[in-house]
């Protein structure tokens, strides 16, 4: 054997130990961490004494996601002292990733006025945060949709889940069309026959029909590049579930889903982020977006406006998002289904008059929570249960105005509209622990 | 016990034991792993099977909201992209490992140094691949490369779509990317583990670089360049994110090498953490089951291959 074999071997004994002792570690840490990919967990086991509050202020602002959280704990640390500290407790949570950049913000600002509550979110999708809950797994559940009636059977028996708004989203027709700044017109039923691929054109009458005859005019002769997400997602669902309504072709064919869809046309990207870059970088192409992105990135692509069932072509904002979420709700809904069971918000909204200036592409994202924590089923200690819905009930009250900045508006979120968070309350208030309401 | 003359070592030291123990363990761990693996894929897509049985392969359709789920398409566009990365792959892996092992020094000067940057690009992590596809690789090809194709090449069916980047064509230049440091890494150790007697016999009839290279080198070592090749290819199979980032995830069944295309692996990431009911959940098992089973019949295939191969010549590495 000779001396360059030996020290190969040497090398490569060691190598491999080391390639040991990762894999272990790596084992061991995602043992003690269930609930998956990725996870955020707020740490903070300081008291909420003045001096000990700014130091972590300090280190929440170099780690947080934005640096709206850092205008937002200013605003708190005054108000710390009036909270009554709840005793330790984790929660686990986990679910939709649409939700995530936002429930991280709110995680972060929440750690201050409870710091000695952990939640833990994990971005797993919303299929894995309904399955997580029907085992058991999550406290709170977290979703793009509403549970299916599919899904409710799975759910234990004698369960009651509440199904609890916690923030919105809405959904542009993006497009990347050289030499056209203006808003294009849009309606449900053009978009559709565009993602079906029966329109193939952008100077198709279908679509220059609905623009003023100046942009009209400029309409190329081009074929139109379609692009959507490849992977499932709440966007695509509310996209969907809004092609779905404008055109019985798209319903019966394609229908909606938050899991992948069988596209007629088009190209797949990979999240929201990857359809916003395939449409910047292909001339003539169009694609589903979540309204975050443009918030984030204002004038970096233009998209149009999509008709309401009032009649006017709105521009989406996080206004005329959150009315179209009011309108749903005074809709008569959740009452005629308290488990809002493939209750669609798009459809609540799709024929709704009543506010002229709503944007018809709007969702709303779910915490999914048990009435009765009690339960076996729910797996929940009594010190979890006043933990999550503690946790819920700032969410939906505090955290749509205080956290990150106000309201959420820099991650592009818009605010929960008024009667929402007023359901959300009642929903809250009727869960309880060993028969007595929590909060 | 009474040992034969080559079992005369010490025996009953603690270390053999504990080494008998220990590499016995990890043997049978593997193949526990292995049986595992196909139990529990089987299981947890027992719902799909039982529900599309054959149709599963062979149907064409995947729309989740109507509970289809066939995997043809996907099938096709995991065989496309593997077969043009070693299409492509394969000559240029094994010039690269030619010219380290025959033309260039082996143990410095550019030789070295090359061999190392080769082995090099084999450490790069594969997403690092699949965003420079989307953002270097997608806007050339589909500038430069495609329209180019479509023009000459037009009017065979394999270009003939609208040329915008993402598709089958883009993946498997990412894959051959992939690959080529896989096959030309190992070839290149087979090509070096050929005894100069080889060469030197062939040098002594008068032959050139070419020829000797050509008769006496290749195939003696072709079973280990088919090993090579083999792993390449189960590399490219088996890839995901980069794949994903590039070949365009369009469900329908692939009409050219320029159109968008999709693989078992991208179903799998796109899918994963949004099936919505009990049967998705089964069919996205099942799609990994399908790979496992592709997995296992190229390696067999491998395997049958290189064993005639070997048995039908004298040569062998």
């Amino acid at each position: 054997m000779n001396l360059y074999k030996t020290a190969t071997s040497g090398t490569t004994i060691g190598l491999v130990v080391v390639l040991v002792v990762v894999v272990i570690a790596a084992g061991a840490y995602i043992a003690l961490n269930p609930g998956g990919t990725t996870t955020t967990t707020v740490v903070n086991t300081t008291t909420a004494t003045s001096t000990a509050t700014s130091t972590a202020t300090s280190t929440a602002i170099s780690t947080a996601t934005s640096t709206a959280v850092s205008t937002a704990t200013s605003t708190l640390t005054s108000t710390f002292t009036s909270n009554t500290l709840l005793p330790a407790a984790t929660v686990n949570a986990g679910g939709g990733t649409l939700v995530y950049p936002l429930m991280q913000a709110w995680i972060n600002t929440y750690s201050f006025v409870q710091p000695n509550i952990q939640i833990s979110y994990s971005a797993v999708g919303s299929g894995k945060g309904i399955a997580g809950i029907t085992s058991g797994l999550y406290t709170i559940g977290e979703s793009d949709a509403p549970l299916s009636k599919a899904q409710y059977a799975g759910l234990p028996a004698n369960s009651t889940l509440l199904t609890i708004p916690v923030s919105d989203s809405g959904i542009i027709p993006a497009y990347n069309l050289p030499g056209i700044t203006a808003h294009l017109n849009f309606t449900g039923n053009v978009l559709a026959e565009i993602f079906y691929g029966s329109i193939t054109m952008w100077n198709d009458p279908r679509i220059a029909n609905l623009q003023s005859p100046s942009v009209a005019a400029q309409l190329p002769t081009h074929a139109i590049q379609v692009y959507h997400r490849s992977d499932g997602s709440g966007t695509m669902y509310g996209f969907t579930q809004f092609l779905s309504d404008s055109n019985s072709t798209w319903k019966s064919q394609i229908g909606y889903s938050t899991g992948t869809l069988a596209w007629p046309v088009g190209i797949g990207c990979l999240h929201n982020a990857g359809v916003a870059d395939c449409i910047a970088t292909t001339p003539y192409s169009i694609g589903p977006l979540e309204i975050a992105y443009e918030i984030a990135n204002p004038g970096q692509i233009n998209y149009g406006a999509v008709r309401n069932a009032f009649g006017n072509y709105i521009v989406a904002n996080l206004t005329n998002i959150s009315g179209a979420l009011a309108a749903a709700i005074s809709n008569g809904l959740p009452s005629t289904d308290p488990q809002w069971t493939s209750y669609s918000v798009i459809q609540a909204t799709f024929n709704d008059t009543s506010d002229p200036y709503i944007y018809p592409v709007s969702t709303f994202t779910y915490a999914l929570v048990y009435q009765d924590l009690s339960a076996s089923y729910a797996s929940t200690s009594q010190a979890q249960a006043v933990a999550a819905l503690n946790f819920l009930s700032w969410v939906v009250n505090d955290g749509q105005s205080k956290s990150p900045t106000s309201s959420g508006a820099t991650l592009g979120y818009p605010p929960l509209p008024l009667s929402a968070v007023t359901l959300d309350n009642s929903l809250l208030a009727s869960i309880t622990y060993n028969g007595t309401p929590v909060l | 016990m009474t040992a034969s003359p080559k079992e005369k070592r010490r025996s009953g030291s603690k270390g053999d034991l504990v080494l008998k123990a220990v590499v016995g363990a990890a043997a049978v761990g593997v193949i526990a792993i292995l049986v595992g693996l196909g139990v529990e894929l089987t299981s947890g897509s027992w719902l799909s099977i039982k529900t599309f049985g054959l149709g599963f392969i062979t149907g064409s359709t995947w729309n989740p909201p109507h509970d289809i789920f066939n995997v043809f398409p996907f099938i096709l566009g995991t065989l496309i992209t593997s077969a043009l990365a070693l299409l492509f792959g394969l000559p240029i892996g094994l010039g690269v490992a030619i010219f380290l092992s025959e033309r260039a020094g082996r143990t410095r000067g550019v030789g070295a140094a090359l061999g190392s940057l080769v082995e090099l690009l084999a450490a790069v992590p594969s997403v690092i691949y699949g965003l420079w596809g989307l953002l270097v690789l997608v806007p050339f090809m589909r500038a430069y490369v495609e329209p180019t194709l479509k023009t000459y090449l037009g009017f065979t069916q394999l270009f003939n779509a609208a040329p915008f980047g993402l598709d089958l064509l883009t993946a498997g230049v990412v894959l051959t990317i992939m690959i080529i440091p896989t096959i030309s890494a190992v070839s290149r150790d087979v090509l070096n583990a050929v005894p100069n007697s080889q060469r030197e016999a062939m040098y002594s009839l008068g032959a050139t670089d070419w020829e000797v290279t050509r008769k006496a080198v290749l195939p003696y070592a072709r079973s280990g360049i088919f090993g090579a090749t083999i792993l390449g290819l189960g590399r490219a199979v088996g890839e995901t994110m980069a794949v994903t980032f590039v070949v365009g995830n369009a469900t329908a069944i692939p009409t050219s090498l320029i159109s968008p295309g999709y693989t078992l692996t991208s179903l799998i990431v796109n899918q994963f953490g949004t099936t919505t009911d009990p049967l998705s959940d089964a069919a996205l098992v099942e799609v990994g089951l399908v790979l496992f089973m592709l997995a296992l019949v190229i390696n067999a295939f491998a395997r049958v291959l290189v064993w005639r191969m070997t048995r039908s010549t004298r040569f062998r590495v």
